[in-house]
């Protein structure tokens, strides 16, 4: 397996070096390592993997850090990069946060840390709640206000007040940032034994069901092809381990699911997205620690969920599906020396749902002499919207600061060019439109949590949700589900 | 200095503040904390680099502490000088063995994997002693901690282990232990002790695959390697480990879902129809986990993706969407995702395929667009289907006006129309609009002169392109194009002599006086040959040529090691796209067909006509070097002129790799060398001919010399009657042996029949056979037919003998 694991600094400085077997220079790797990295030939990004004088080194950038292994034998390269970015992971989940600065301050920790992980340069126990019994060290917040404001359970995360742990209750408006922020960086060691809130962490679970778009439109506006890479994501800082319950939509389809036992009839069969509401996934796939007896049942899930943070569903839908965003391009060649390009967008999703930091980035060709966009009436020096020409970009980029459910805007770019010729053999060089945005509340897919339901006891569905915050059942257990969709890969072609 | 006096007066501070703790018999609370974190300090020293070594025995001083933070601080400096510092390191031992008997099972396990780690000689005793404990220890943890420290014994000292029963214990645990996390262990023990292999007992396999659930996810990888070396006795054996197996592949970690399709992919390989069902119950799996997750882990299965692709392109045809490219993917995932969509495209997608690669030529990153233009040709030359449009989308990218997109279409074109000449006045049109000069880009420029060398005669411009490149003929820096330009300008004076002469004649002389040894040669000899025999100069470089049927590119160095690399799935061989030998020092398993000079040279006129290809081949050559390839190809067709560095003895035909050793001026005295035994015959793993070829040649062949009076009879193996109820299954195998199935029919109670072809790997030979299988008789009456001569075809019967009695033996 793996003969040595270490962590560098953005700059290349060693911050964690730690040995398992005595084949490779461990001295010398380091910097091997880092010089490749840093001169990766082309000036393309080095791959995850590559040998370098008959040593095999596989990476992960994790906040900016390389957490590297080496290695001389063929090893299965995913096992190390999953090793890796697990390693990082509880080490995050120990430090609260996973920086320079933080890994610097708790390296002793970290060491302890990797020791129980790994010996012998194979993988041991990397479940946190395991961890715990083993490793003795504390961890030292890496900045004094991130720990404060994470423990003192005094912090009513108000913003919060618009997530519910039911189905269909839908807020508006409103980013939840101070309270994400806290819980993300929190330490699972800060969460005290008993229920008591404020000597430490709060008891709390936070469920998110966070969707990626990737949609390429052709220039007829026909969807290419359109995917959503769909995630449940838990951070869980509940005390004394309860088990917890997730229920899905019930009208649920998924697609490898239903494929035979090998050497029986097998293929697909019965599910069909009939009746317009079943919501089909092409595939998912689960965390370790759940226990899917009932998933084929009634699309529950049930688990004792480990401390900290983890995905315990990750799916994809491939189908085609309502697209929150349509941008149509016209482009007229009718003035010489210039086009005239005018973008209009449209946000299909509700009118109760908000977009929050849309940019629309729309390349414009290379020998073009300027670029220079105009909003639409009534919105100039509004502050909502923003639209600038970078050279060095060779784009435009168009800025939103929210984008309300329905709403359409239009931007014009004139393009100017040296010649009479270029301006219409250029035409072809125009776009295609990339559009990054993230909308709170909202998810394509429509996959929604039906319910959460912690410990043994009947609560869930619409009961136990508190007033200005979450759910919260008998035993003081804060629960928040929350919807986000964000742009993965959103193309608009010209 | 000052700095150093700071440093040492540092380490003496740290050294007293030590040996004041270690003397401390009962410390309070507060003297605890002071101490971890003076011991904080030691480590964070020693992790930057600074040496901590002389402060060693006052840490061991410490060594009782009961504090558990300190004591692993203290473990790991421990482990970390012991090597160094051997002697103190003995003087830990009784705190170690001490710690080994703690009530506390997490310091017994901490202790003994301290000890083990130190690796030691002189420890290796008591470390044996501590072990043995260890194994029998009460608690998981410290029987897990034992297991591996075995492995860490058997690194130090194997022969102080062999003499003791603890592997013995290992292989007895492995079985019979109740936890997991011990089981787990010993199975990666004995895996690197008694070898992968000797792992896969069935009673092993069975055993770990029946409570996988209880491992962690990093066991279960473990043990999923080891499912997939063990081979299941027949069809139901197969079936009940896929369906024990199959939840494994909803994991969210990608190396167990990749572990658990090693071991389907493994299982299934002798049934053909499992097989492909297996591709398709992955492949939503795998598109998860490429897409979701983290970039470095998603490269990981696209790479594996990609393999599969290439493995099996049909069975991925209708998933080609998949492999479109996103605006978030890395570069890496793009180059492969684009070299699948090649691989992908049929009849029925390539319109989408081709539109969408088209899409990519306008991406910013000048990679991605050259790899867009790069996958258009290829399709365009590998496809039968309706190519029309794609040669015209091909040629658009010319009208873009972008230096590396138009330098990639030319190489692109330039093999187009060396395999399809009926787009060549297409191409050429198209061509004849690009002005020479805007191309730097060697590979592109020597591919737009060899385009106006082989289609001058249509190009009414083309001797004077090329003049001022002639002209300035020493100050060309790229070998490659002035290789290529001493080409061109002979075909071009044998289709326009009169504009070419005075160009060509300087060219010659500027070539002849040239520093490259290889310009200089064809130089020379091009001028000999002109003035030997002007009329055998215009057959040899102005004749006709076949048109290209295959190009071997870069791939063939994977296709080569295609199925080994396939053996080593869900490992770094995937990635490099390299089998394990080639970058471990594990040995090959089989040994490597390489490309041999020597045979080669030795075989001398039984030298194959591709033979000089395959040497040049071999590497990651670029495409287009193929070009001067075939450039050396026509040259060496010459009836060799003797005298001067080029004397040889006759060369057997174009491309001979004789002559071009003589080319590179290797001293080939044909009667100095002894004549060596011919290469021995390998075949081609993945052959490829079409229907009608087949006809037409087995036809024309003859039979090869063991079928001349009448069909050969083998003998198949003894189950062959239980095992042969159908065709596919000895279709299956003899695919192993590089027997490829182009027909077959029958019914267990007529016999069946088969119609099979190999080709050397090589390319020196197709091998045609005619099976008429009588399973219950175990008898195959064969007919095999070549074009390559009775040594390879006795050579192709004594493989294909084989493979009858290997089947179902």
């Amino acid at each position: 397996m793996i003969s040595q694991l270490f962590i560098l600094s953005p700059r290349g400085d060693v911050i964690i070096n730690k040995q398992f077997r005595l084949d490779v220079p461990v001295k010398i790797t380091t910097e091997v390592f880092f010089r490749t990295v840093k001169f990766w030939k082309d000036g393309d990004k080095a791959p995850a993997v590559f040998s370098e004088d008959g040593v095999n080194y596989v990476h992960v950038k994790v906040a900016g850090l390389f957490v590297a292994a080496t290695t001389r034998k063929n090893v299965s390269p995913s096992l190390v990069l999953e090793l890796l970015h697990r390693v990082a992971k509880v080490i995050k989940d120990y430090c609260g946060v996973l920086s320079e600065d933080a890994l610097r301050k708790n390296s002793i920790l970290a060491y302890e840390l990797i020791d129980e992980m790994l010996d012998h340069g194979y993988a041991q126990t990397t479940d946190t709640e395991t961890l715990k019994q083993r490793v003795f060290n504390e961890p030292i917040h890496a900045t004094e206000d991130v720990g404060k404001s994470s423990v003192g359970g005094g912090v009513t995360p108000k913003k919060y007040g618009f997530f519910s742990a039911s189905v269909g209750q839908f807020g508006s408006g409103g980013a939840p940032t101070s309270a994400k922020r806290s819980a993300v960086n929190r330490s699972v060691i800060a969460t005290p034994q008993g229920p008591d809130e404020s000597a430490g962490g709060r008891n709390e679970i936070f469920v998110d069901v966070v969707e990626k778009l990737n949609v390429t439109f052709a220039s007829d506006g026909s969807q290419v092809s359109s995917e959503i890479d769909g995630s449940i994501q838990v951070r869980n800082f509940l005390h004394d381990r309860p088990t917890i319950k997730l229920a899905l939509n019930e009208e649920l389809a998924i697609g490898g699911r239903d494929l035979g036992a090998f050497g029986g009839p097998g293929r697909y069969q019965g599910y069909s997205a009939g009746g317009g509401m079943a919501v089909l996934l092409d595939d998912c796939n689960f965390h370790e620690s759940a226990d899917l007896s009932q998933f084929d049942v009634d699309r529950t899930i049930s688990m004792t969920p480990p401390a900290g943070e983890f995905a315990l569903m990750n799916y994809r839908v491939a189908g085609e599906f309502d697209p929150p965003f349509r941008l149509q391009t016209v482009i007229d060649d009718g003035t010489p020396y210039r086009l005239q390009v005018t973008l209009m967008l449209k946000a299909e999703f509700p009118v109760r749902n908000t977009c929050t930091g849309l940019q629309v980035k729309f390349p414009v060709p290379r020998n073009c002499v300027n670029a220079h966009p105009t909003l639409e009436q009534g919105s100039v020096g509004s502050g909502q919207q923003h639209a600038a020409y970078t050279q060095a970009d060779r784009a435009v980029v168009w800025q939103f600061k929210k984008v309300k459910g329905q709403g359409e805007h239009v931007l014009t770019i004139n393009v100017s060019f040296p010649d009479e010729a270029s301006a219409r053999a250029s035409k072809k060089e125009c776009g295609p439109a990339t559009l990054s945005f993230t909308i709170p509340t909202y998810n394509a897919s429509r996959l929604q949590v039906r319910y959460l339901q912690i410990g043994g006891g009947p609560t869930g569905g619409a009961d136990g949700i508190a007033p200005g915050g979450g759910g919260k059942d008998g035993k003081g257990a804060h629960r928040w589900v929350r919807y986000v969709t964000k742009s993965s890969s959103y193309v608009c072609r010209v | 200095m000052a700095a150093a006096r700071t440093k040492r007066s540092e380490m003496t501070d740290i050294s007293a503040a030590l040996r004041t703790f270690a003397s401390k018999g009962r410390p309070t609370k507060e003297e605890q904390a002071q101490r971890r974190q003076l011991f904080q300090k030691v480590i964070q020293y020693l992790t930057i680099g600074i040496d901590m070594s002389p402060v060693f025995s006052d840490v061991i001083m410490n060594a009782h502490t009961t504090d558990v933070a300190t004591k692993k601080m203290l473990y790991h400096y421990i482990t970390h000088y012991a090597q160094a510092n051997a002697d103190l390191a003995l003087l830990t031992v009784n705190t170690l063995q001490k710690d080994c008997r703690e009530e506390d099972p997490v310091i017994r396990g901490l202790a003994l994997r301290s000890m083990a780690s130190m690796q030691v000689p002189d420890l290796v005793e008591y470390l044996i002693d501590a072990i043995r404990l260890g194994l029998k220890d009460a608690d998981p943890y410290p029987r897990k901690t034992a297991a591996l420290g075995v492995l860490k014994v058997h690194d130090l000292a194997p022969e102080a282990l062999a003499e003791t029963e603890i592997l013995e214990e290992v292989r007895r645990m492995l079985i019979s232990d109740r936890d997991a996390s011990v089981v787990a262990n010993c199975l990666i023990v004995l895996r690197e002790i008694d070898g992968e292999r000797a792992l896969a007992t069935k009673q092993n396999v069975y055993g770990l695959i029946n409570r996988i659930k209880d491992f962690t996810q990093w066991s279960q990888v473990t043990i999923l390697e080891t499912v997939a070396l063990y081979k299941p006795a027949d069809k139901s054996e197969t079936f009940d480990v896929m369906n024990a197996l199959e939840d494994r592949l909803q994991s969210s970690n990608s190396a167990v879902v990749l572990g658990t399709v090693k071991v389907f992919l493994h299982a299934t390989l002798d049934l053909p129809d499992v097989h492909q069902q297996v591709f398709e119950r992955l492949k939503a799996p795998l598109f998860t986990l490429a897409n979701a997750g983290a970039a470095e882990t998603a490269y990981a299965v696209w790479a594996h993706l990609h393999l599969l692709t290439m493995r099996a392109p049909p069975l991925f045809a209708m998933d080609y969407k998949s492999f479109f490219c996103r605006g978030s993917d890395a570069p890496a995932v793009k180059k492969l995702k684009i070299e699948m969509l090649t691989a992908v495209a049929d009849d029925v997608n390539t319109y989408d395929i081709v539109s969408e690669l088209c899409e990519y030529v306008t991406d910013v990153d000048a990679v991605i667009a050259r790899e867009g233009v790069r996958a258009v040709g290829r399709i365009a030359l590998d496809g039968d289907q309706n190519v029309a449009g794609i040669v015209d989308r091909l040629l658009q990218f010319i009208e873009y006006n972008q230096e590396h997109i138009t330098a990639e279409t030319l190489v692109q074109v330039k093999d187009l129309v060396r395999k399809h000449p009926r787009w060549i006045d297409q191409c050429v049109v198209a061509v004849s609009g690009i002005e020479l000069e805007t191309i730097v880009e060697p590979e592109a420029k020597a591919a737009l002169v060899y385009l106006y060398g082989e289609f001058g005669q249509a190009m009414p411009e083309a001797p004077y392109m090329l003049e001022p490149l002639l002209d300035e003929f020493d100050e060309e820096e790229s070998e490659e194009v002035r290789l290529e330009l001493l080409a061109s300008a002979m075909k071009l004076f044998f289709k326009r002599a009169p504009e070419m002469r005075d160009m060509l004649g300087k060219a010659l002389a500027a070539g002849t006086n040239d520093a490259n040894q290889d310009v200089h040669d064809r130089a020379l000899m091009y001028a000999r040959l002109l003035h030997q025999d002007p009329e055998a100069a215009s057959r040899v470089i102005a004749g006709y040529k076949e048109s290209v049927a295959n190009f071997s590119d870069g791939a063939g160095f994977a296709d080569k090691f295609g199925e080994q690399i396939f053996d080593e799935f869900n490992s770094l061989s995937v990635l490099y796209r390299k089998p394990a030998f080639l970058f471990t020092d594990d040995k090959p398993v089989e040994v490597p067909r390489t490309p041999d000079v020597i045979e080669a040279a030795g075989g001398g006129g039984g030298g194959s006509a591709m033979m000089g290809d395959s040497l040049i081949d071999f590497g990651d050559e670029p495409v287009g070097a193929s070009s001067s390839r075939s450039a050396i190809d026509d040259l060496l067709g010459m009836p060799a002129g003797g005298g001067g560095g080029g004397g040889g003895g006759g060369g057997s035909g174009p491309g001979s790799s004789h002559n071009l050793l003589d080319l590179l001026d290797v001293p080939m005295d044909s009667a100095s060398i002894p004549a060596a035994p011919p290469p021995p015959l390998v075949l081609r793993p993945a052959p490829s001919l079409d229907a009608a070829t087949f006809q037409a040649r087995w036809a024309a062949l003859p039979p090869a010399p063991g079928c001349v009076s009448g069909p050969r009879v083998l003998t198949l193996g003894a189950n062959a009657p239980a095992v042969l109820t159908a065709p596919p299954p000895l279709m299956s195998h003899l695919a192993t042996r590089g027997f490829a199935t182009i027909a077959s029919g029958g019914a267990p109670s007529t016999g069946f029949k088969y119609y099979f072809y190999a080709q050397a790997a090589d390319g020196a030979g197709t091998f045609l056979v005619e099976a008429v299988v009588n399973p219950v008789a175990r008898a195959a009456n064969v007919v095999l037919k070549t074009d390559a001569g009775d040594q390879r075809g006795a050579a192709a019967e004594d493989i294909l003998a084989e493979a009858m009695a290997s089947f179902a033996a």
